[in-house]
């Protein structure tokens, strides 16, 4: 009994902690913290913010310096300077108020970048895991069709098969390696860390909860208040209003007018339409997050199941009542399902860490369900 | 800034009569959906500004062709000599032949003139314009610019065209998920009340010991699961409800409705992979704005050969780049039109060979419903093995749905590959 149970347990044990060297270890929270403070993204973000500052002291200066000049003045060809007085001062407030306002997503959206690459990197560890055990049975399979062939109970073609499958197998492990290749190297860059760096990550503790949403058409008006593109969209129609406002005042040429009142209609409209369209946003991108959500719950109800269907192979293993392939295998089927389930958890984190972030929820915070 | 957004709001959820939206049909929502478009509006506006354009470039046509022609004259009175008259002297008898003739004095004349004339224009002093400056200052404007203008003109009319046919396309890949969906709830609905008698046969068969608690354990995960995919369904359905209404132009409180039909298979075979083709290169709009490209350069090319004779002039031989570039995007888009089409019309042969597959499984399914009848109308078979086979034919009836589904929506892909190009309207599954 001893025999049977001790090597592919610690095999299966050494599988689940392979690659636990004694390197730096990181943590979701320290990723999420180290990129919202050292992204190269955040830090140009600030100089364009202070040169915009800049701009908008030289763009008020100059609108003080020709304030004079254009108010006797009429015609179209007044218009440039008439642009520089009233529109570009009013231009450069606006592009101010939207770097800031990009500055607040841009957090937003490196956190929730930091947590989906944090999350893949980790789901890529899985998957390697995974193709490991699938390897070893792929790998028990070929030596016993090998022996079956020596022993003329199977025709050549069987093995083959058999062999292919292994190679297979082989190159899918490499696959997966790159793929946790790729994902250091997507992490690194987030963190301003060398590509090459490599550390220990901690899968973290997901809590399956959706946000808490109390009253839709509070929340609704709440995002279209605060919007990024809402609030830049607002502003490019009161831009185009002012426009309007000085060719109607200033330009002698007809069409002159008539083109910048059509950019006001135009902008105007545009604002309407983006107003409108938010409502059905909001509610399409919750329903398809509650849907993330069931899979979540659904996935959990498999793997219970499965880990089930997986005690019961080991304990027919350890009494001699199944071969080592098929314990394998059964263990491969329930590392399956619980990848399946690790992913949907992670689809639903990403998916509503972004849906936090692009509809402009608070919290999010209800009935914490611990998976 | 709130206060602008409120008043927006307000602006926003005024109800239009114009667009009450209950009992709303196909064609009605694409009225609707082409008549709120903002992609279009703004088409629109382009247009109109692209012919006021137009026309003030028209207007100018005339006095930049006497302008053209008085710079001749310009020039042949300086090859004349009229620049070199001498004034008359007033000393002078006027007909002595030290003093111009009137010929000369009024060809002087008219040489100061233009002389004056184009100092004010161009700041010559002769008539110094090279070949290049009078292309670009009397032939372009007169000649290119107003063919460029009408080209622009047309290319927007095309993509109004193509955004019009894309927006309709979407409407009509929404309803048709609508009508897929609203089937799909109902054959879930009965095979959630299958699965529900089925738990209770096996709850009865776990009591008496002949399943274990696992195997019951599964079934009512299969029954948590069809519940949950009915719940899922009702969500999507509310989905596509929202993006019909959006596309549509319509007030998230304004009472929608729609007819729907039942679901049902594109009528008309496939035609050739050939046929196709051929009428993509027709009919899609980045091929015939590719080709127009070419012919508006060919045609600029033979109005610039007239005035810079010089072949090696670096504008001939950067009009003659830019048609190499505009033939070799055309071939590209060629190639691409191809490209999507082969993808968009082998995953709907895929499809419908799927769909062939479906088809003969629910006819299978149906043999083996009325055998199963059959035979538990004579007490051969018990009640939990009829529900078994009500339940394997809904679940073919299912699929076959499903197929229908994924086929109509594969076609139309591939009709809107053939007409607009791929990734235009509709959803992806």
């Amino acid at each position: 009994m001893i025999k049977r149970i001790l090597p592919l347990t610690i095999l299966v044990l050494l599988l689940s902690v392979s690659g636990a060297f004694a390197l730096e270890t990181m943590t979701l929270d320290q990723v999420v913290e180290r990129v919202q403070t050292q992204n190269s993204q955040l830090a140009l973000l600030e100089e364009e913010l202070r040169y915009t500052a800049w701009l908008e002291d030289e763009a008020r200066d100059t609108a003080e310096d020709l304030e004079d000049l254009v108010e006797s003045s009429y015609g179209d060809k007044w218009l440039p300077q008439a642009r520089l007085v009233y529109v570009e001062p009013l231009k450069m407030e606006f592009e101010l108020n939207s770097l800031e306002r990009q500055k607040v997503t841009l957090k937003k959206t490196l956190e929730s970048d930091a947590v989906n690459a944090y999350l893949g990197l980790i789901n890529a560890k899985e998957a390697l895991l995974q193709a490991k055990y699938d390897l070893l049975v792929a790998e028990k399979d070929e030596l016993a069709k090998k022996l079956m062939l020596d022993m003329g109970r199977i025709a050549k073609i069987d093995y083959d098969k058999a062999y292919i499958a292994l190679q297979q197998q082989s190159r899918v492990v490499a696959s997966y390696e790159r793929t946790i290749e790729l994902n250091y190297i997507k992490l690194n860059a987030l963190m301003e860390r060398t590509a090459s760096d490599r550390y220990e990550v901690v899968k973290p503790i997901l809590d399956v909860s959706l946000p808490k949403i109390e009253s839709f058409d509070m929340a609704v008006v709440h995002y279209k208040e605060n919007s990024d593109k809402i609030l830049d969209q607002v502003e490019a129609l009161r831009v185009a209003e002012e426009n309007y406002d000085i060719a109607d005042e200033i330009a002698d040429n007809e069409t002159t007018i008539i083109q910048a009142e059509r950019a006001m209609n135009l902008e105007s409209f545009r604002t309407i339409a983006m107003l409108r369209s938010a409502d059905y946003d909001f509610r399409i991108a919750y329903n398809d997050l509650v849907s993330k959500y069931d899979a979540v719950l659904t996935a959990f109800g498999r793997y219970g199941l499965s880990v089930k269907g997986y005690e019961i192979a080991k304990i027919k293993y350890e009494r001699g009542m199944s071969t080592p392939v098929e314990f394998l295998n059964a263990a491969s089927d329930n590392e399956s399902a619980r990848r399946a389930w690790q992913t949907s958890l992670n689809d639903f984190f990403s998916a509503r860490t972004a849906f936090i972030v692009n509809f402009s929820i608070e919290e999010a915070t209800d009935d914490v369900i611990k998976l | 800034m709130k206060k602008l957004i409120a008043i927006v709001i307000c602006l926003a959820l005024t109800p239009f009569g114009a667009f009450a939206a209950e009992g709303e049909t196909l064609e009605t929502l694409k009225v609707k959906a082409v008549a709120s478009s903002v992609d279009l509006l703004a088409m629109e506006q382009g247009m109109e500004t692209l012919m006021e354009n137009l026309e003030a470039v028209q207007d100018k046509e005339e006095d930049i062709v006497a302008a053209y022609e008085a710079y001749q004259t310009y020039e042949r009175l300086h090859r004349a000599g009229a620049g070199l008259i001498p004034d008359p002297n007033p000393l002078l008898d006027p007909l002595d032949p030290l003093n111009p003739t009137p010929e000369q004095i009024a060809m002087k004349q008219a040489y100061l003139k233009l002389q004056a004339m184009f100092f004010n224009l161009f700041g010559i002093q002769t008539p110094s314009l090279n070949d290049e400056e009078i292309y670009d200052n009397f032939i372009y404007p007169v000649d290119v610019l107003p063919n460029k203008l009408m080209d622009q003109y047309a290319s927007l009319r095309i993509d109004k065209d193509r955004v019009t046919s894309m927006l309709e396309g979407g409407v009509e890949a929404l309803w048709w998920n609508m009508g897929s969906l609203d089937t799909q709830k109902r054959l879930i609905e009965e095979y959630v009340s299958l699965l529900q008698v089925q738990l209770g046969a096996e709850a009865a068969r776990f009591q008496v010991g002949k399943i274990s608690e696992l195997q019951l354990e599964a079934k009512r995960l299969d029954l948590d699961i069809a519940m949950r995919d009915q719940v899922r369904l009702d969500r999507e359905s509310e989905n596509l409800d929202y993006r019909m209404r959006s596309l549509a132009g319509l007030e998230f409180n304004e009472p929608f409705s729609v007819k729907l039909l039942p679901v049902t298979e594109t009528n008309g075979g496939l035609k050739t992979y050939e046929a196709f083709l051929t009428e993509s290169l027709r009919t899609r709009a980045d091929a015939i704005r590719a080709l127009r490209q070419v012919f508006t350069i060919r045609q600029e090319i033979g109005v610039m050969e007239d005035i810079i004779e010089d072949d090696d002039h670096p504008r001939r031989k950067a009009i003659r780049m830019d048609l190499l570039r505009a033939e070799e995007a055309y071939e590209a888009t060629v190639r691409s039109v191809d490209a999507q089409l082969y993808a968009a019309y082998d995953a709907t042969l895929t499809k419908q060979e799927a769909l062939l597959n479906a088809r003969s499984s629910y006819d299978i399914s149906v043999l083996d419903l009325n055998r199963v009848k059959a035979l538990h109308s004579v007490g051969y078979v018990a009640d939990v093995d009829l529900i078994g086979a009500e339940m394997g034919q809904k679940q073919s009836l299912l699929a076959l749905e499903s197929s229908i589904y994924q086929y109509n929506l594969a076609y139309q892909t591939l009709i809107r590959t053939v007409r607009y190009g791929s990734g235009t309207g509709g959803m992806t599954q």
